[in-house]
């Protein structure tokens, strides 16, 4: 699976994904418990698996990166 | 064996060192980090300076008060297991402990400075302080202008063109008249409301006098930003360093594309962002950002720009802090500004033209 198709999963996703309570982000990278694996990066401000949050979408792995406090102008 | 790095000079000296405990025993007068010199020439190597009432040939002194040419630390990191710190000892007496010099290079990011470099402290005349993140060129004028965020140069939407941006910024000191350095130019504007997507927090500010500021990121180098690169998939992984205002010079890696993340600017306005960049480091290296670094420019290991940084998380115990950054080539398209090419500005610092840095005495984290 490519970057391509990952973005365009983002681009149909990201607005249902980003009204789950607690999701901050979403986006295509690596993933935290193995570097050689693609998914989709879910960064949510709660501990444990946000509610409504697919494991899967379109064929790519969803993973969840804790961030307790969100993002942040700096 | 390696050589140590500023930041590994720094580490050692910030943390229990046995130059610490030769200064609670009197045997020395106190340490900084600075440039090797020799018969009072400054050279470029970087030295742990230690202070003496007096310097001796080793044969005059015990063994337990010689100071080594250069000391072997044990490092994880280094390919055979040491580094190599040089030492230089100086005659100097202080009056009190409290009178030992603090590391120069550490106030050289908060202090102002003519010419100013990128990397440094600025900020919005309302606001704290961020990042200078470097020098652009404005078609429509001409000019050359500082690029660093909205939330730094137009207080979040806040601002107006012809507002005093102060270096440093005013968390760091910079009060008007005399630390302003430019007008604030033109931003992007944040759009706050539900729905909105933005793609960069983004401003230009002229300066009042264009050799106020050079072309030179600290301790990235001159000529920067002259190459951008566009991040693809590819890129995921990617080695990446910075110099800001607050974390000073940092490392980290590319871990997320294509990101859209919700910001938070105060207790009110947030904002959601589109097609972002994600850096983050691994958990024994320092953070990548923290507040204050907004507007730092992000490169790859040949100093190609990537990115704009304007936002993050906090990093804690189990969870390490993550960074955000606006693609570059969207920063300059929506401020419809240009990189400069080598040779439009000066790139390096000649001898005898370094910048001067006045610190304010005060310094936040």
């Amino acid at each position: 699976m490519t970057g391509h198709e990952a973005k365009a999963v983002l681009e149909a996703h990201r607005t249902r994904l980003m009204e789950i309570p607690g999701v901050v982000a979403v986006s295509f990278g690596i993933s935290p418990s193995d570097p050689h694996k693609r998914c989709i990066l879910v960064h949510a401000t709660a501990e444990g698996w946000p509610p409504d949050l697919p494991r899967a979408l379109d064929g790519f792995d969803v993973e969840v990166v804790r961030v307790p406090g969100g993002f942040r102008a700096r | 064996m390696a050589r140590a790095a500023f930041r590994d000079y720094r580490r050692l000296l910030r943390g229990v060192n046995q130059f610490f405990q030769m200064v609670r025993c009197d045997c020395i007068n106190g340490y900084a980090l600075g440039r090797k010199v020799t018969n009072g020439k400054i050279h470029e190597q970087l030295a742990i300076q230690v202070f003496v009432n007096q310097k001796l040939s080793l044969r005059r002194l015990p063994i337990a008060n010689r100071i080594p040419e250069t000391l072997r630390i044990p490092d994880d990191r280094s390919p055979d297991g040491f580094l190599e710190f040089v030492t230089d000892v100086m005659a100097a007496r202080f009056s009190s402990l409290e009178a030992i010099p603090t590391p120069q290079p550490d106030l050289v990011f908060t202090s102002r400075m003519r010419p100013a470099r990128s990397g440094i402290s600025i900020g919005h005349r309302d606001i704290t302080a961020g990042t200078l993140g470097g020098l652009v060129l404005d078609p429509e004028s001409g000019d050359t202008v500082i690029l660093s965020n909205n939330h730094v140069l137009a207080n979040s939407n806040h601002g107006a063109p012809g507002d005093e941006i102060l270096q440093p910024g005013p968390a760091d000191g910079g009060t008007l008249p005399d630390d302003k350095i430019a007008r604030l130019t033109r931003f992007v504007e944040i759009d706050f409301s539900p729905g909105a997507e933005n793609l960069v927090d983004a401003a230009i500010a002229t300066p009042d006098d264009s050799t106020d500021v050079l072309w030179d990121t600290v301790e990235v180098g001159p000529a920067t930003p002259a190459h951008t690169r566009v991040l693809g998939e590819a890129d995921l992984g990617l080695h990446v360093h910075k110099s800001g205002r607050t974390t000073e010079h940092t490392q980290g890696f590319v871990q997320a594309l294509f990101g859209t993340v919700q910001v938070k600017y105060d207790l009110f306005e947030k904002a959601t962002f589109v097609d972002q960049i994600i850096v983050s480091q691994s958990a024994s290296e320092e953070p990548f950002s923290n507040g204050g670094d907004s507007g730092s420019l992000v490169y790859d290991s040949d100093n190609r720009c990537v990115g704009l940084l304007f936002a993050g998380s906090e990093g804690s115990e189990t969870e390490v802090g993550t960074t955000i950054l606006n693609p570059i080539h969207q920063v300059l398209r929506l401020l419809k500004v240009e990189m400069l090419t080598p040779g439009s500005r000066p790139t390096a610092i000649a001898a005898g033209q370094r910048p001067s840095a006045r610190g304010h005495g005060r310094r936040k984290k």
